[in-house]
This record gives structure tokens, sequence and C-alpha cells, in this order.
């Protein structure tokens, strides 16, 4: 597909390079020669190209894509062809595909970011729903997010044009399936909730980096989508509020009517949880971390404006009786005396708080007429959370009420982020643990698709709160199983057997060549680099050389005697199942690109090619086995020129 | 024994990639095969395949004396004509991913023998009731077979083009196999063309009707065309007289 870089089509795009590829259609930058802009073209593939029926749903679903216009989707300029080739013109955009995008974010993405990637995919779709277009397969591969933070949704309505050509199941297909709905699933009516409900499951993994719905084939987990109850996304994250946690579950309701009936009313309630993540929420709890701080303040004001709320009625009385007369001034004197007289503070002892619980010590010290002041909160391994690690006054020490006494509380241990140490290296992960003063824990070993030596699973998972010292423990993989299968029997069977054979076991056909047996008929094989009975990993090839049936006796009998010794020749009658191979490993050192690598074996002045083959100089050095019983010479040539002649001999 | 077949590039496609291979030489074999993958590469696989069966068969035919042994030659005929479209798949960029489906029916001493790969069908007419005899490889077959959707939903299940095996498409291939006795019946081939808009119901009328079988084939063929044509259309037909002598051929 090379030759469409520098190619102008439709005398307006010309395409500079190419930036994505996929089952339908490959995409492209290109620069609008009309408008001198960059844009992105995305060329339908040649071979669904002769799809009539596709073509022309292709074009209707674009076309009607084409009237979108809208910040959150990604909007298509022009729809065209150019000859043989189908084209759409869209918006190019500088950024990432969601998917990307979820896979190189380090730990837990935050709530507000979630929300605010929710809501705008929402508005894009919102657009589309109120031009009567579904998407049908929303999914990150579908959505894009620029360099400034706007997401773009991608795709509209492209889905509904596959549909009659025969595909074998693709990795696309399979990615569309984890996230299409119960009704997609089923065959069933689509509609806006559908795009709700993929949209639900969107979030459900940028929530929790895991899809709610998996299996190892398509069919199960389009089962899960119809019958499977998804779990509680805080089970996996419990950074995640509450509140967003039900946006989303009633998202991926199975029954469309539970779900969201509108993108509208989605985006209103992430509107509440962006300004209030606590409204809309049923069973919400407040964070454990807020009443400490409430409860000082309250008692705070509250102490500091009883005595201030008296000492103005003091001065309020005073003045009023300035200007009454003596007498009763007396006994206003009097009152007063015998107000401040109680006011004069008592002596209390300063009780012991350390180790009791906020709450109670502000009870304690109430009863005594003391005031408490929180001077710090500090981490502390061996006093819980929420209490009294430190008194200012000793206990036991003689206080006057109405005195301030200073604590500090504990906020329990000292917390970290357990870091993200997926795809890391063991050692690797050990030092990042070091760093953040965790331990590595339990390393089991698990076969998995990622290299052996990384790790493949953790837990606690990466983002999730934990005390200092804690253990982390490692699931490190070990990389592939290696399946093993045993060579079959190929000796005397024919090629079309061999490779009958081969392909029920795994196995590939390496090398054919041929050569003259005395003891295989013709067409059979004769040898087989691994004998029968070997335990071999899977997919390994396995060379044969057939048979060309017996040397002709009446040609070597034709040839003059004198280029056989009468020792060869008694060698020559050796029955062949003494046949000894002898396995040359050629590397491909010539200087052109392309060269023959030929090998023949000259024995008795016969000359039997062994092997003949045109390699590229980037193959793999090339393996010939040669077999034959006796003494001959073998020759090895890359092209004409001979680069090396042995004498070899098989016994 | 007599034997008809039919193939259509129906109404929307400019190509044919099915292939379908009818007795020859005494050699009671029939294929349908309908391949896959751009650049034409899918009438390249259904022919290899279909060639690859052939010659299979061919050779093989004379040791295989039991009906064990011909199930295993059936087995060993599909998975060589596997390693050859998968070979000719991984020599040329543009046949890259190509692949078939493939049907087959053998009759071989009173007995019929059927390989299936994908989602190409066989069915038997045999006292006025349609057996499918094969099951479909795909997606949606996998879910009517768990039970999550009717048949009914799977007509116009928009995946159900889908297909979880093919031959050529990877090292290894899973096949089906199956035999049963030779009695009175009607044995009809088909590639997806037929089915995606005829239904069970029409083809058992079409095949009821006691009518020739190149006629029966037309009235197939043009029946899936009258309802969309959307994809190529192959239908083989074959009609089994049970006498004294054996299967009369």
């Amino acid at each position: 597909m090379n030759q469409m870089i520098g190619k102008i089509l439709g005398n307006r795009y010309q395409i500079i390079e190419k930036i994505g590829e996929g089952g339908m259609a490959n995409v492209y930058k290109a620069k609008c020669l009309l408008l001198n802009r960059f844009v992105a073209v995305k060329v339908l593939r040649p071979e669904l190209v002769s799809d009539e029926a596709f073509v022309s749903k292709f074009e209707k679903e674009s076309q009607a894509a084409a009237s979108l216009s809208n910040p959150n989707i990604v909007n298509i300029y022009d729809v065209g062809k150019d000859g043989d080739v189908r084209y759409i013109v869209m918006e190019l955009v500088r950024g990432v595909t969601l998917k990307a995008y979820i896979n190189g974010h380090d730990g837990y993405i935050p709530n507000e970011e979630i929300i605010e990637i929710a809501k705008q995919i929402a508005q894009g779709l919102e657009h589309a729903h109120a031009n009567r277009i579904i998407h049908r397969d929303i999914k990150p591969h579908n959505i894009l997010i620029n360099e400034d933070g706007i997401v773009k949704v991608a795709d509209f309505g492209i889905a509904r044009a596959v549909t009659s050509s025969t595909i074998v199941t693709t990795q696309e297909a399979i990615g569309s399936v984890h996230y299409s709905s119960p009704e997609q699933a089923r065959g069933g009516f689509v509609d806006e909730k559908s795009d709700i409900y993929s949209l639900g499951i969107l979030l459900y993994e940028l929530a929790t980096k895991k899809l709610p719905f998996d299996g190892d084939v398509p069919v199960s987990v389009a089962m899960k989508h119809i019958k499977e109850k998804v779990v509680d996304p805080t089970q996996f994250n419990r950074e995640i509020g509450k509140g967003l946690e039900s946006v989303i579950l009633k998202a991926i309701q199975k029954d469309p009517m539970n779900r969201y009936q509108s993108s509208r009313e989605l985006i209103e309630d992430l509107d509440k949880l962006s300004k209030n993540p606590e409204l809309n929420v049923p069973f919400y709890v407040q964070a454990e971390d807020s009443p400490t701080m409430i409860i000082p303040n309250i008692n705070d004001i509250e102490f500091d404006e009883k005595p201030k709320e008296k000492k103005s009625r003091v001065g309020i009385v005073l003045g009023v009786l300035a200007g009454l007369i003596a007498a009763i001034l007396l006994i206003g004197a009097f009152t007063l005396s015998s107000v401040l007289d109680r006011m004069k503070p008592k002596i209390v002892e300063m009780p012991d708080l350390e180790g009791v619980a906020y709450t109670e010590a502000v009870e304690t010290l109430h009863t005594l007429n003391l005031n408490i002041n929180v001077k710090d909160y500090v981490f502390d391994s061996n006093i819980e959370k929420n209490k009294i690690v430190k008194q200012s006054q000793a206990s036991g020490s003689e206080l006057k009420e109405g005195f301030t006494v200073d604590v500090v509380v504990s906020n329990g241990p000292e917390l970290v982020k357990v870091p993200n140490l997926l795809q890391k290296d063991v050692s690797e992960a050990k030092l990042i643990l070091e760093n953040k003063a965790l331990n590595i824990g339990d390393i089991k070993y698990e076969y998995s698709d990622l290299p052996s030596g990384l790790v493949v699973k953790q837990s606690p998972t990466a983002g999730a709160s934990s005390v200092k010292d804690m253990n982390v423990d490692l699931v490190v993989s070990q990389g592939k199983p290696i399946e093993t299968v045993i060579v079959p029997n190929l000796l005397g069977k024919s090629l079309p057997q061999v490779k009958s054979t081969l392909s029920n076991v795994s196995l590939s056909l390496g090398n054919v060549t041929y050569n003259y047996s005395e003891s295989y008929s013709k067409d059979a094989v004769m040898i087989q680099s691994i004998s029968s009975g070997a335990e071999v990993e899977e997919k390994t090839s396995v060379s044969v050389v057939i048979s060309k049936g017996s040397e002709n006796p009446e040609t070597t009998d034709g040839t003059d005697a004198s280029s056989q010794t009468p020792g060869t020749e008694g060698e020559t009658e050796t029955p062949v199942s003494n046949l000894v191979d002898k396995t040359y490993i050629i590397p491909l050192s010539f200087a052109t690109q392309k060269e023959t690598v030929r090998v023949e074996m000259i024995q008795n002045g016969v000359t039997t090619i062994v092997y003949e083959k045109e390699h590229d100089k980037s193959d793999e050095n090339v393996r010939v086995v040669v077999s034959g019983t006796g003494e001959a010479t073998v020759n090895f040539y890359f092209g004409s020129l001979r680069v090396k002649s042995m004498q070899v001999n098989f016994n | 024994m007599e034997a008809y077949a039919k193939t259509h590039t129906g109404k929307v496609r400019t190509n044919n990639e099915d292939c379908y291979f009818i007795s020859d030489e005494g050699l009671n074999l029939f294929i349908v095969a309908d391949g896959m993958g751009g650049h034409n590469a899918g009438e390249v696989a259904s022919q290899v395949a279909v060639d690859a069966v052939k010659k299979f068969i061919h050779n093989e035919i004379s040791e295989a004396k039991t009906s064990d042994l011909i199930d295993e030659m059936l087995l060993g005929a599909i998975r060589y004509a596997n390693a050859e479209v998968y070979e000719l798949s991984k020599s040329k960029e543009s046949m890259e991913g190509m692949g078939t489906t493939l049907t087959l029916l053998l009759i071989q001493n009173k007995m019929l023998y059927f390989g299936h790969v994908g989602d190409s069908r066989a069915y038997i007419l045999k006292d006025e009731t349609l057996e499918q005899v094969t099951q479909d490889h795909t997606l949606v077959g996998e879910l009517v077979r768990a039970g999550t959707i009717t048949e009914e939903q799977a007509r116009v299940h928009p995946q159900k083009n889908i297909i979880t095996n093919a031959v050529g498409t990877s090292l290894t291939v899973k096949i089906d196999v199956l035999h049963r006795i030779v009695e009175n019946e009607i044995i009809l081939l088909c590639s997806d063309g037929l089915t995606t808009h005829v239904t069970e119901d029409q083809i058992k009328g079409v095949l009821s009707s006691d009518k020739q079988l190149d006629t029966i084939c037309s009235e197939l063929v043009d029946m899936a065309n009258g309802q969309g044509g959307n994809d190529n259309i192959t239908v083989v037909a074959v009609k089994c007289n049970l006498s004294d002598e054996g299967v009369e051929c």
C-alpha cells in the first residue's frame, strides 16, 4: 500500500504518510491542496471495494456521518472516490486513541478525569443521536484525545456497513465484542441506548483498567454481556467515588429501559458529579478524614464566642447603669462583683489523654472546662488513627479552667500509594518498592504472553493506598507455555500425506529435497530431518528428503568405469538404509541482496543437487541436510560462485 | 445416483469466490468451498483447497477400506488442503490471511461421509424431513448452540458473517467428520449465499418437489438472487437411489 504515498486523490488530497491501519481501511495523513490544511484520509481496503453492497452502505453511512459537526466528534469533510480508491476525508486529530491513553496511564485514572472524558463522549453522542445516527461500535480504539485534552469520537455508523462479506474472527471484531450491548450480541434492536451501554463499559474500563466481561473467545464474551452480573467497579479500585460507580452501573444495565434513556440524562448526572460528588449518590459515605477536621473548628468557634458575648453584655449593662441613680448603682455594683467572682477560674488537674480517642478527649476536657486545640496530625504506626499522640501539658499538672491544651492527633500508620509494577522486571519492581518503603511479598510464577521475568499481576493493585512496610505480592510471567509435540513418522509417505500429517500436529514442513533411494519407492519420503518420536516445540519445521527412485543402474554402467574406483563401487551398493545425514549451516554472506544458494553432492561422477533456493540476505542461516554413503564431494554455491568445496566422509 | 451443481456470482459481488466439485471417474466426491481474502485470493483459496482434497482422496482411497479409515482419510485430506492454502498464503503478501470454508460429501460402500469446516452447509432431505447435517462454525452458530439466541435471531444477526474456523488461516484446523448409511435421500451442499436469503422451509419445498436436479439447483439459485443475492451462491444436489446392487451411480 506504499504506492499511496505521494498520490493525489480527487485532485485535492496529497497523501503524506500512513498513520493507522485497520481491518476496513488504512488511514493516511494528507494535505488538502485546496484549503492548504492537513487532513486525515481513510482509504477503504482494496479487497472491500469489490464488494459493492459494502461500498454502497459504507458511502451511505459516511455521508450521514458527514452531516455531523461537533467538537467531540471527528468531523468528516468529504467522501470520495478516485478510480478504484474509495476514501473519507476527516479532521486530522493530533493525539492518541483512548486505548493508548488507558494503556499509557500509570495507576488508576482519577475520578474527575473519567467524568470529564465521559461527558465529552456523551456530548458527541448526544449530537449524533439528535441527528438519528447511532454509532454502534463505541470502544476506546475509536475515541481520540487531542493535545488539548478534547475527546473526539470517530467512525460513526461505519460499523453498520459490515455485513455480507464472510470474515474470520479478527482481532478487531474481538475488540468490539467487549463493548457491544446485550441487544447487539443478540442481534436485536439497536438504538442510542446501545451506545450508552458501550460507553458505560468503556467508563468501567477507564475506572478499573479492567473489562467487566472478558473471555478467550468472542462467543463467551457476548454471552457474558447477555447473562453475567457485573462486579462493582469499587471492588477493583476503591478510589472510585460511589457517585461515579452508580453512573457506570446505570449505563450498563442489561435491560435498555433501566439505562439512561438519553445522552442528555447521562450528561446531567455527570455534571452534578463534577460539581459535587456527593449528589445523586444513594449510599455515599463521607470520606474518613473530614470529621476530625470539622469537630475542633466548631468547638473553637463556640469557646471563642461565648466569653465575647458575655463581655459585651456586661458592657451594655454598665453603660446603661451609668445614667441611673446611686442606689441602683450599688445594687448594680454588687451584681457585677458577684459575676466577677463567679468567673474567677478554678484549678483542675490535667488528665492523661495519650492513646485516647480524640472525640473522647474533647469531652473529658470539656467537663473540666478546658479547651482543646489540635496542633498537628502525624503518622504513627503505633497509635491508631484519630487517637491522641501527644498532649502539651503533662498529666497531673495543675491548670486553670479555660486553659487551652494543645494535642497532636494520629493519622494512623503512614500510607503510600502502591506503584504500578505491571510489565516491569522483578528486580526493577523490587527497587521501586524499596523506594516507596514497601516490601516484595510472595512471588508466584505463571505462564503468560508477556516475556518471562515480567510482572503480570500485583496485589494490592497500583494506585491503592497501603501502609508502609506492607508486602506487595507479585505474579511473574514464566513466558509462554511451551507446547511440545511428538514428531510423527513420515518415512514412506507421499508429500500430501506429509503435509496433512504435519498440519495435524502443528508442525510445519521445512525444506523438501530429492535424492535417489534403493529402499524407498519414488515420491516416498526417505529421510526426515527430525526422527519420529522426538519431542519438539510446536511450529518446528521438519525437512524431508524424497526418493527419486532407484538410481538407474544402466546409466552408471554406461558411464566410463574409470570414474569409479573399485572401492567406491562397493560403497554404492551399500543398502541405502545406511544413509548418513550431515547437516550444514550456511551463513548468507553474499554481497548482493538476493542470491541463489545451491548445494551439490558429487559422488562417483554423478552430481546431485541437494538444495537450490533463492534467499534474501536478511534470511536466517540456511540449514541443509546432505545424506549419503561413503565419500563424496559437497560444493556450496552462491549463484555461480563456488564458496566452498568439501570432501565428506559419510561413514 | 445422480448429481447436479450450480454456482452464481449473485447480484452484488463482482467475482465468484465459491468453488465446487462433483464426482468424476467413479469417485463419488462432492465439494463446496467458499473462499475469502482480498485481491481475488478467496478464489485461489477455495480452488487450491478443492484441488488438494481431490488429489489426496484420489491417492488414498484404495487404502481406505473401513469407515474409520475413510473418516481418517477425510481428516487427512482437509488437513492437507489446510497446509496447502496456509503455505500459499504465507508466500505472497496479497494472499496473506486468505482461507476458505469446505464442506464435502463422499459416497462409498453404501455410506455417506461428510467432512466440514466453516459455514457452508450440508442438508439431507429424507421422508419429507430436512435436516442440517453440519454445524456452522460461526460466532452466531455457537451462540445458538449455547442457547443464547434463537435460530430466528441468528438469521438476521449483524455478525452472522464471522466464522470461527476456516481452512488455511492457521497451521491447524478443526474439522468435523461424520458418516451415516445411505437411504433414499437428496443431499444438498451449499454456500452461505443460499442460506442467507432462503429459509429451510423454502429449501425443503424445492427439494421435495420431485423435479429434476438441474431444475432444483436453478430454482434455489434464483430464489437466493430474488431475495437479495448479496453473496456468491453455490448449490450441489445429489440424489441417492438404494438398490440391491448397492448405490446406483
